[in-house]
């Protein structure tokens, strides 16, 4: 993983957030198919940040 | 010259005033301007300047050549799907119609449009040195088009000029009552007068299903930042066959003492148009948009029963064709002060102060977004003391 892909792979998972967010406003009464999205969501984003952050010590 | 840090502090971090995250955004023109998470990712990929411009070729350079991003394959993709043959990205539709009406008439020559079109159209045939003539609309409360004065109109042009208009336009969604015109009609009309058909689905393609084919449209233009899920400024000019040599002339001039010219550039389009970001958006929201026109039948039963619902509060009318054909509603009151009793329900978009007209389009919510407008919107009417039947 290359540190470009890794910021992609954040804001790409972020941006997925945010259309749940949009689609769910104002109330975010998440079904269990959006919620299980969502954090699915956060932690693909997470993995990759712990990838990235490794990567650059590693540097 | 110098702008001072102070001046200068204005432009940093710069937000709108709400989030479409934590409220339901009603605004009549910007529903189906709501970004796809695909055109999301393009934007920040291609967002630098001339990005989309890095295999231009340099034999034919032309935005409409380039095929790393696909741009030539989206023109065939996106004519395809309009029922068109050729088909161009602009700036705004304003501007499509502009480049139509430029390269169809000549100085004087008149276009017949309908009277609830935008103020764009009137001032893109003013600015293309054309005259107009509008086609007459109903009364209240349905303001429904004459779609049959066409040929009146044409008649009159005739009688004036000697000849037939060099246009014909018709706004296929209105921005003001969201009433679906009879394109077929006018275009029966315009086919037997010999005259080009312009329809202006700014409101329409991308949001619902438009085939020019079907309609008898020679020309349709859009708006992607209305109605395609794209970033402004899109806009979108897709031709018939009939119609391509004309309206994409190339460019004839030759300077006097270099003796360049640019036979490779369409000359309406004073060569590339929209060569960035915004066009990104357009393409990567593409997919979605095929899909989304098939759910259109369900959009309109949204808007149907949110109608509906609205109408038991006491004074309340739609205005406007009925039953809604289209998602841009326009709707009468007896008056109140519905923006800050929405806002602070977390519901933006309409105008501010007194509100005895107020549009609102709910094309895209979700039946749990139509239900909460509806009960925020009984919730109002019970403060203000107003019946809920």
């Amino acid at each position: 993983m290359t540190a470009s892909e890794g910021i992609r792979e954040v804001t790409g998972e972020m941006f997925k957030l945010q259309q749940l967010l949009r689609q769910t406003s104002p109330s975010h009464n998440f079904t269990e198919g959006e919620r299980k999205l969502f954090f699915e969501s956060i932690e693909r984003a997470e993995g990759a940040l712990k990838r990235l952050a490794g990567e650059a010590r590693a540097r | 010259m110098k702008i001072s840090r102070e001046r200068l502090n204005r432009y940093r971090d710069m937000r709108r005033d709400f989030s479409e995250e934590d409220n339901i955004n009603i605004q009549p023109i910007q529903r189906g301007g709501v970004l796809t998470e695909e055109a999301r990712r393009a934007i920040l990929e291609f967002a630098d300047g001339y990005s989309t411009c890095d295999w231009c070729p340099p034999k034919t350079a032309r935005l409409d050549m380039i095929t790393n991003p696909p741009i030539q394959e989206f023109y065939q993709d996106l004519a395809e799907f309009l029922g068109m043959d050729v088909a161009r990205v602009v700036t705004r539709c304003r501007e499509a119609k502009f480049i139509a009406f430029k390269m169809l008439g000549g100085p004087g020559d008149y276009v017949v449009l309908d009277s609830t079109a935008h103020y764009s159209s009137y001032l893109a045939a003013e600015f293309a040195d054309l005259r107009v003539k509008d086609v007459p609309h109903g009364d209240a409360p349905e303001y429904r088009l004459d779609t049959s004065a066409y040929a009146v109109k044409i008649e009159e042009v005739k009688k004036e000029t000697g000849k037939a208009p060099a246009a014909l336009l018709l706004t296929h969604v209105d921005y003001l009552y969201g009433n679906v015109n009879d394109a077929r009609e006018v275009s029966k009309i315009a086919k037997d007068y010999g005259v080009p058909l312009v329809l202006n689905c700014a409101y329409s393609a991308g949001v619902m299903p438009v085939d020019g084919k079907e309609l008898g449209a020679d020309i349709i233009t859009s708006s992607g930042h209305k109605s395609w899920a794209a970033s402004a400024p899109t806009g979108i000019l897709a031709i018939s066959k009939d119609l391509e040599e004309k309206l994409l002339a190339r460019g004839k001039v030759e300077g006097d003492i270099s003796k360049r010219k640019f036979l490779q550039k369409e000359l309406g389009l004073l060569g590339c148009t929209v060569m960035g970001a915004p066009l990104m958006t357009l393409i990567a929201s593409f997919p979605e948009v095929v899909a989304r026109v098939e759910r259109w039948g369900e959009e309109v039963e949204k808007v149907r029963f949110l109608v509906a619902e609205l109408e038991k509060i006491e004074g309340v009318r739609q205005v406007g064709v009925r039953p809604k054909q289209h998602t841009l509603t326009h709707m009468e009151t007896e008056g109140f002060f519905l923006y800050d009793e929405l806002r602070a329900r977390k519901i933006v978009g309409i105008q501010a102060g007194l509100t005895r007209h107020f549009k609102l389009n709910t094309y895209g919510l979700t039946w749990d977004q139509i239900r909460y407008l509806r009960d925020a919107f009984f919730d109002i009417a019970k403060k203000y003391g107003l019946k809920v039947s």
